[in-house]
């Protein structure tokens, strides 16, 4: 449990009602485990407690610390997070963007180091965004936008990467591209990867692991291919859910009720 | 180790070089105005002979001297620390409040010392019988207590602490506390001139005294707001991002708002309420170099010096020996690019 994470009796209400309820769950070390579920279901809500807001009852760990108590800079050096919509401040270039991702890992009041400053180029070179660092990020396109939101994860240097929905903007190309890439960084830095995802495609494709959430609590959590069957989704979703086999690879699609 | 990469956006020494050009210049420009005018040559032998070790023939009487050393640059020293502090505390706000229309005034700070400064012309005891001035004493309290009224207000909301539940707190205290201003004004209005100068600011002075009254606090907030800038930065991707990486945004807000606060209720108390200095030279940062408070606090540190000087200086010319309030110049030169940055502006960030 080194860099993995660990959930239990994880519950948060928001003005008295619950939106998550009771989750206990486990994501190994260099693992992706995929959030699925409805709108509201609670996937970003468990997401961000990994990440210590909202505070939430029960007990969240990370590399096995609690994250409730450990401070701000220590959970930054442990966990980045994307969020579904990342603020771009207008005005502000793609360089010192990304050098927000080093926050961590300076002291409170001092200034970057040459040590951050080559950590920067070196996301933006992975990236391959390097002639975009003078650009404004509020004057990118949707797929450099998260491509330069990548760069700053990686900048952050955390062993654990946390995903709200980060490429549900994007077509189904740069989806994909985006998706591949963090899986590569998973792979190279041994990183742990926890997602929320609409698509259920993409998630049997590039998760270890899914768990299926409904209405706060946890309904399946195993194998794409466990999980993402015909009877766990119709539950959830509904109930014109097809899960196709094509070249050994899960598709999942809702089909129009033509028949009438 | 970056050679022949894109520039990133640094501080660059020549940026600095051009504020400190420009507020050296506007310094000695202001030094030269006025009923009995200097060469520039002999401000510089001045301030130079002044140094330590150093004895130089200036070449100016004893009359001029004191022109120039009693009169004009006490005033010169006010104007470059007011607008300093002012920009710098105006960045701070938009900063913290990711609203680029924020200014130094906007939690209650202005109100607070309007009312203070009411209290103290219209009730406080003759200036001669205090040890100290009550008047910058009141000013200095009330925009205090503005702000902290503001804050006290926003963090009882009991969700959703934002910054945008402090802007709304900051809005009804200073409407509050301008009612109350109002009213003490219109009741004593005996005084109504006097309230109304000080509310549009002036930097005249009696010599060294309130330089010497405003430059700890000054230093003070400056350093703090100076060392948080790049906190700033990482303020403007929201409060949960900036959590994310690392920092606490409700304490950051704080202390910045507290001692950019600090240093504006200290130079309000001397020079009264000079408005747009710190929403118009923030943005004109911004608009030459980029969004990044790395660059735009240092920078409206020395734009905000030089900003004022050159405003009190057509201040007291344009209608010599009669002087025009601070206020209304800036405002004369404010609100013109004030609607030019609303133009631009995308609206209010939050």
């Amino acid at each position: 449990m080194r860099r993995g994470i660990a959930l239990d009796g994880v519950t948060v209400a928001y003005g008295g009602t619950e939106v998550v309820h009771d989750v206990t769950l486990r994501v190994e070390e260099g693992e992706w485990l995929t959030l699925i579920g409805p709108n509201g279901a609670g996937k970003s809500t468990l997401l961000r407690t990994i990440i210590g807001t909202p505070p939430a009852a029960g007990e969240v760990l990370v590399g096995g610390t609690p994250i409730a108590t450990a401070r701000h800079r220590h959970r930054a050096r442990m966990v980045a997070y994307v969020p579904q919509q990342p603020v771009f401040p207008e005005g502000l270039s793609v360089f010192d963007y990304v050098l927000l991702g080093r926050t961590p890992h300076m002291g409170f009041l001092a200034s970057e180091s040459s040590h951050d400053i080559g950590e920067v180029w070196e996301a933006l070179d992975v990236l391959e965004l390097t002639v975009f660092a003078g650009r404004d990020v509020s004057t990118l396109s949707g797929g450099e936008f998260q491509r330069v939101a990548m760069a700053r994860v990686l900048a952050q240097d955390a062993p654990v990467l946390v995903l709200d929905e980060a490429t549900a903007s994007l077509d189904v190309a740069r989806q994909h591209q985006v998706l591949e890439l963090v899986d590569a960084i998973r792979r190279d830095r041994g990183l742990t990867v926890v997602a929320a995802m609409h698509d259920l495609t993409a998630a049997a494709q590039f998760s270890d692991r899914v768990a299926l959430m409904d209405a706060g609590a946890i309904r399946a959590v195993g194998p794409p291919s466990h999980v993402l069957t015909e009877h766990e989704l119709r539950e959830v979703y509904e109930p014109s859910i097809r899960v196709l086999d094509v070249d050994g690879s899960i598709v999942v699609v809702s089909m129009r009720d033509t028949a009438g | 180790m970056n050679a022949g990469r894109p520039e990133s956006t640094h501080l660059k020494w020549w940026w600095i070089a051009v504020g400190v050009g420009l507020l050296v210049a506007s310094v000695v420009g202001a030094a030269m105005v006025g009923a009995f005018p200097i060469s520039p040559r002999a401000i510089v032998a001045s301030v130079l002979d002044r140094l330590p070790f150093v004895d130089i023939d200036t070449g100016l009487s004893v009359r001029e001297e004191a022109i120039l050393w009693e009169i004009r640059m006490p005033r010169i020293a006010l104007g470059v620390i007011v607008g300093s502090m002012l920009s710098v505390a105006g960045s701070a706000y938009q900063g913290v409040f990711r609203n680029p229309l924020a200014d130094p005034y906007l939690l209650g700070a202005g109100a607070g010392a309007g009312l203070g400064a009411t209290l103290a012309i219209a009730y406080g005891p003759q200036t001669t019988s205090w040890i100290i001035d009550p008047l910058p004493l009141a000013a200095f309290i009330g925009a205090i207590v503005g702000v902290a009224l503001a804050y006290v207000l926003g963090y009882s909301v009991r969700s959703g602490r934002t910054a945008v539940t402090l802007i709304l707190a900051g809005v009804a205290v200073a409407a509050f506390l301008t009612a109350a201003q109002t009213f003490l004004q219109q009741r004593e209005s005996d005084t109504l001139r006097e309230v109304y100068g000080w509310i549009l600011g002036s930097l005249s002075t009696v010599g060294w005294g309130d330089v010497r009254l405003v430059l700890p606090y000054v230093i003070v907030s400056l350093g703090v707001v100076l060392a948080g800038r790049r906190l700033m930065d990482v303020l403007s991707v929201g409060d949960v991002e900036a959590s994310a990486l690392g920092i606490s945004p409700g304490h950051i807000r704080l202390t910045l708002v507290a001692f950019a606060t600090l240093g504006t209720a200290a130079v309000v108390s001397v020079s009264g309420l000079i408005g747009f200095v710190g929403i118009i030279v923030p943005h004109t940062v911004r608009l030459l170099t980029g969004a990044s408070y790395r660059i735009i606090v240092p920078l409206s540190l020395l734009l905000g010096g030089a900003f004022l000087v050159v405003a009190d200086v057509i201040a007291r010319t344009v209608q010599a020996p009669f002087e025009v309030p601070i206020g209304v110049v800036t405002a004369f030169f404010g609100a013109p690019f004030f609607a030019l940055v609303l133009r631009r502006s995308k609206g209010v960030v939050t």
